[in-house]
């Protein structure tokens, strides 16, 4: 007969005590891993030893010596719990003077007796950790006694031990430490605590540690971790706000607002110098009235502010393109490609400015570049390409300011390496807007003698632009006159035309047309005249430029040229010197003319076709150019 | 509960007063200069406070520091286009218990004066 029963329904009294113990067998706690956060007493091992009133003392006695880990018998009476009897219970029974004697022949039930102590008795859906919660407050005696599981559903009861319980709960401890850990590891949120001094508690997230760089992070206070990244403004604010987190009366939400953390430029230096941008969000944590530690929330937002530039700088590009396009489609090709040109020469000298190792010679270098910048940026404006423009005048800022100094060393040139780089940026994109022009342009895939369409912004259109620009500039009303229309150009002297025109214009407009009161003053009509023709003739073309302005000053020609270690006497030298390279007369030496150079190439080009160039001049009254250019017949016939 | 409502702009002052609807308020009063306020504040020793920082006659930083020498101590939420971190902390020394930063949505408003009200009942 067993004495041990898995059913108080089935209950038998148990006499014959070669007990076995029926049920789990004492089962030692499973491997680490066997419980979960989520287990109850369900899965605690315990021992179904239900005896029932009849047992005696003497039985009972021999149960226990039998199997010294059963923590204790539960009694029963008429299928319900009177109590329960542990091994230390029935020890101190027997323990007593005669306590062997009293109770060995009686009822277990008598020892019961002796305790008003009642068994505790938890159902088996309780969690571990509020089963050790009951346990523990349970009078001190009581602490380390067994107690009893009662399952609801087949309303049966187990005994358990205490020390069983405290192993399952130590392992799920243990458990949610790993969880904790795996998440503090695993999340890609930077998450750490801090107290009231600030100091960074033990568990943070691994992003934490990645972010910060460095993993001792809870040696520190979050202060001392920030003082060597962040300027000591923004870390004496952040030191002020962590105060205010920790003061109890402000209200959670309604202080976010003033976080000075909410972007954080930090500054790294080892193992090489280098910026991240982060933020940090504060949770307080209340607890009875007062702020007990803040979640520090840090988040490495440099990737997102990087990609955020970068989006910004392709957007800019690429806006900066089609503003390029759109404004190089207004400029005549020929004046559009010498304007490129020269605007990469003076990309090129300014790089080797750059390049400079020696301060020797800076400031006449200097005062060279500003000059070309400075025509640049005025051609630029003529030609209404403000993308040029605008950098090329930041460009001018700085070499004037360079230009002042009274010394000038290799490394002031630092200054200017901004606006040269932008530069270099917008010739990039001038580049490839180029290239996709090329692509588009109906003029390269237009069949040879295809007639073009009149167009818009040929040379001509150009020049009395130009012209007009120059009018309002400088207070020169003038009237150009011309029956030449883009189309009648000679298509092969096409650019050269182009850019000479643009050359006599400019320098009519600069040296020849006085202001209206000189003219005034020497009897002319105050609104001056250009005239531009072209006439047709067997083997050539003849083209004609005049204007009736000052005329070629001979005075200040032969001055310029002694100056340049030149004697000139007769009118046909100087006219030829007028041509020569770095030869200007220009008082003020403005972005309208002055240059000297320019002229010559297109001279030389002339020149080299089989044309010839021919200037007329009366000084007070004109200026007059006449080329002659050889028809392409003519050119092949005259074999130059 | 009663709220004193101070700025000097009165449709500021209007945006909040209509914002201000939670049930536990039943009175509300509005000051547009640092003087008004206090002595409104005086009268009636109102539990909630929005202060503007930025005004006429007495700023609220002044306006403030009165209020929190009167001892009362009534929970009082800034609302001002802050611009200082000095500022903010002066105004946390003198007895502000939130912010709200200039501009800011009706929600954001109604939000924040709940979190006013919650305040007020819990302390």
């Amino acid at each position: 007969m067993s004495a041990v029963l898995d059913h108080p329904r089935e209950i038998e009294p148990v006499f014959d005590l070669e007990l076995e113990v029926a049920g789990k067998e004492i089962e030692q706690p499973e491997d680490r891993g066997s419980y979960t956060v989520h287990s109850t007493l369900e899965e605690l091992p315990g021992h179904a030893v239900i005896l029932d009133s009849r047992t005696t003392g003497g039985e009972l006695g021999k149960l226990l010596t039998a199997q010294p880990d059963l923590p204790g018998v539960i009694l029963l009476e008429e299928g319900k719990l009177i109590g329960v009897i542990s091994q230390s219970h029935y020890y101190k029974c027997v323990s007593r003077a005669f306590g062997r004697e009293i109770f060995q022949g009686r009822s277990a039930t008598l020892m019961l007796e002796e305790t008003k102590d009642l068994p505790l008795v938890l159902s088996a859906d309780c969690g571990i950790q509020h089963a050790v919660e009951e346990c523990l407050s349970r009078p001190t005696h009581l602490v380390y006694e067994p107690f009893v599981v009662h399952q609801k559903k087949t309303n049966t009861y187990r005994i358990c031990s205490f020390q069983v319980l405290l192993l399952a709960s130590s392992q799920i401890a243990a458990l949610r430490n790993d969880q904790m850990a795996q998440i503090l590891n695993s999340m890609t949120d930077g998450l750490l605590v801090i107290d009231n001094d600030f100091r960074i508690g033990h568990e943070y997230s691994q992003a934490a540690a990645h972010i910060f760089e460095r993993n001792d992070l809870d040696r520190f206070s979050l202060l001392e971790i920030l003082a060597p990244l962040v300027d000591a403004t923004l870390h004496g604010q952040i030191a002020d706000y962590l105060k205010v987190l920790f003061n109890p009366k402000l209200i959670d939400k309604l202080i976010k607002t003033i976080n000075p953390a909410k972007q954080i430029t930090a500054r790294f230096i080892l193992p090489e110098e280098h910026t991240k941008y982060f933020t940090l969000n504060f949770e307080r944590v209340r607890s009875q009235g007062e702020i007990s530690q803040v979640l520090v929330q840090v988040e490495d937002i440099t990737q997102q502010r990087n990609l955020a530039k970068e989006l910004e700088k392709q957007e800019a590009a690429a806006e900066e393109k089609l503003q390029l396009i759109l404004q190089i489609l207004r400029v005549d090709p020929p004046v559009l490609r010498e304007f490129i040109q020269q605007f990469r020469d003076g990309l090129a000298a300014l790089d080797r400015l750059l390049q400079a190792e020696s301060s020797d010679h800076l400031h006449a270098w200097i005062n060279d570049l500003f000059r070309t910048v400075h025509t640049l940026k005025g051609e630029s404006a003529l030609l209404q390409l403000p993308l040029y423009e605008r950098p090329l005048h930041k460009l001018e800022d700085g070499l004037a300011a360079l230009r002042s100094q009274a010394e000038i060393k290799v490394e002031d040139l630092a200054l200017i390496s901004p606006a040269v780089e932008s530069l270099r940026q917008l010739d990039d994109n001038m580049s490839s807007a180029l290239a996709h022009l090329d692509q588009l342009s109906p003029r390269s895939a237009a069949p040879a003698g295809e007639k073009a369409a009149p167009e818009r912004h040929g040379p001509l259109m150009l020049a009395i632009r130009m012209q007009e620009d120059l009018s309002k500039r400088l207070g020169k009303p003038v009237t150009f006159h011309t029956a030449v229309r883009d189309e009648d150009l000679p298509a092969d002297y096409r650019d050269a035309i182009s850019e000479l025109l643009l050359h006599l214009v400019r320098n009519a407009m600069v040296h020849g047309i006085e202001l209206p009161a000189v003219r005034a003053s020497r009897g002319k009509n105050t609104t001056g005249t250009i005239q531009f023709a072209i006439k047709p003739h067997p083997n050539f073309h003849e083209v004609i430029f005049q204007d009736d302005g000052a005329g070629l000053n001979y005075e200040k020609i032969r001055q310029r040229a002694t100056q340049l270690g030149q004697t000139l006497t007769t009118p046909e030298e100087m006219h030829e010197a007028i041509f020569s390279p770095g030869f200007s007369t220009a008082e003020n030496i403005t972005e309208l003319a002055g240059r000297g150079v320019g002229l010559d190439a297109i001279r030389h080009t002339i020149l080299q076709r089989g044309g010839s160039i021919h200037v007329y001049s009366e000084e007070g009254a004109y200026c007059a150019f006449q080329i002659l250019l050889p028809l392409a017949a003519a050119k092949a016939e005259g074999g130059t | 509960m009663k709220l004193l409502i101070v700025d000097d702009s009165l449709i500021v002052r209007s945006v909040i007063e209509r914002n201000a609807g939670h049930v536990a308020i039943e009175e509300s009063f509005q000051a547009d200069n640092g003087v008004t306020a206090l002595q409104l504040y005086n009268e009636h020793l109102p539990e909630l406070v929005t202060m503007d920082l930025t005004m006429p006659h007495l700023d609220g930083l002044a306006c403030l520091r009165e209020i929190q020498a009167m001892g009362h101590a009534p929970s009082i939420l800034v609302i001002s286009a802050l611009n200082s971190h000095q500022t903010a902390m002066e105004a946390v020394a003198n007895g502000a218990c939130g912010f709200l930063v200039k501009p800011f949505t009706g929600p954001e408003l109604a939000e924040a004066i709940d979190q006013l009200v919650q305040h007020a009942q819990t302390r």
